[in-house]
């Protein structure tokens, strides 16, 4: 299990902070994605102005994504963290701020159809707010340009997408 | 307008509101807890230590050009560490059964590295260890009052060590920063191997398992894959020849 954390790590720590040291902006745009699953405050707390959790979705990914699922049915029950959840992936909260544990949302990568289309708002310490993106590209051909996938972690590829690079 | 009294006192220094019941610690002994607590009451003192560093850190970095969103990280990192001590007090007190006090700063000797340098020691190698060490603590832990501790620490360590990632990718392929860090790196490296394993040798060699509490040789074991498995691979990532200083992994200290 640390085998995967430490490769997390490697790709949150030191890829991603090199990458803002040089000005790149770890936050992505999802196509299709609507804003308000808390990170911050009312995600687990690690995002920061300065990336904060890796390989993000600038919000929650919304109405071109679907759950491990499909129901797009919740909870009632309220949750202060992710770790109140089962899954801590299935940790998602409204715009108003109100958290709660959401069984439609995958418990991981593998409930995904491709580990590339598991998209949180955060991966480090753990995998929160999680989401199943079909349209995330799989290998590097998936981008216009090749040079331009990448994934929040590589091994296996865990959120994936393609850096839209700003002209 | 400043407000005195702002600095966060016991469970207030959490983001999140840490679990008040944690019937698991009345299920450890008189010595397990003290075990346990002392750990936590070390963690403080090391956070606070953290503090101070950062605090260095962020001097010399406002003395230099850097970017804005590194000086924020740095600077907000102070307050962070403090923060984190302060969590860890709190969560030795619920161990211990007893009152810890806020500890108090001793001086320590600053190395002479420029502003780049010394955000890459403290953040690249130091705090990046630490992240390591944390998700493996986290990995461990069981205990809600552990667990709830472990994630606020982790969640603001990713951040620290970026400072130092970042700083490297913001310094040019033959910068002086670049070439000083290429230069100090076998130390550095030693230096805070040295510096982990010390505190490791005061470690009991069991811990109950599940209070997020490595004992002495999971924490060598960590701080040794953290060094080869991240800290010298992101080195190399960077640009930058971490050869001589992979050799000090096999060093005993």
């Amino acid at each position: 299990m640390l085998s995967s954390r430490i490769d997390r790590l490697f790709h949150s720590l030191v890829v991603l902070g090199a990458a803002m040291g040089a000005g790149c902006d770890p936050h992505v745009e999802v196509p299709g994605a609507t804003g308000g699953s808390g990170g911050g405050q009312g995600g687990s707390g690690a995002s920061t102005s300065m990336g904060g959790s890796t390989g993000t979705t600038s919000g929650s990914v919304g109405p071109g994504s679907t759950g491990s699922t499909g129901s797009g049915t919740t909870t009632d029950s309220y949750a202060k963290d992710p770790s109140d959840c089962e899954y801590t992936s299935q940790f998602a909260c409204n715009a108003e701020g109100t958290c709660h544990c959401d069984p439609s949302l995958p418990k991981g990568p593998e409930d995904c159809l491709s580990t590339a289309d598991f998209s949180c708002l955060e991966y480090m310490p753990e995998y929160v707010t999680c989401y199943c993106y079909e349209p995330a590209p799989d290998k590097p051909e998936d981008c216009d340009d090749p040079t331009f996938f990448h994934c929040a972690i590589d091994n296996p590829p865990i959120g994936c997408y393609c850096l839209v690079p700003i002209a | 307008m400043s407000h005195w009294g702002e600095l966060p006192e016991g469970a207030c220094a959490a983001r999140r509101p840490l679990p008040e019941e944690d019937d698991s610690i009345a299920q450890l002994s008189f010595a397990e807890r003290r075990a346990v607590g002392a750990v936590w009451a070390e963690r403080a003192r090391s956070e606070l230590t953290a503090a101070a560093l950062f605090s260095a850190v962020s001097r010399r970095m406002f003395g230099e050009p850097a970017p804005a969103d590194l000086l924020w990280l740095a600077a907000r990192a102070v307050c962070d560490e403090m923060r984190h001590s302060e969590i860890c007090r709190v969560v030795a007190e619920r161990y211990l059964g007893e009152p810890v006090p806020r500890l108090a700063m001793n001086a320590f000797a600053e190395p002479r590295l420029g502003a780049g340098a010394y955000a890459v020691l403290q953040g690249s190698v130091n705090e990046t260890i630490g992240s390591v060490f944390l998700a493996a603590c986290l990995e461990e832990a069981t205990a809600p009052l552990a667990r709830a501790a472990l994630r606020e620490l982790s969640a603001d360590e990713t951040d620290h060590a970026r400072i130092g990632w970042a700083t490297l990718g913001a310094s040019p392929p033959d910068s002086p920063a670049r070439r000083e860090v290429q230069g100090h790196l076998p130390s550095f490296i030693r230096e805070a191997r040295r510096a982990w394993l010390s505190r490791a040798a005061e470690l009991p060699e069991t811990l109950p398992p599940g209070h997020g509490c490595l004992p002495r040789a999971a924490v060598v074991s960590v701080v040794d894959r953290a060094l080869r498995e991240v800290v010298l691979p992101g080195f190399a990532h960077v640009g930058l020849d971490p050869a001589a200083a992979t050799q000090v992994l096999g060093e005993r200290v």
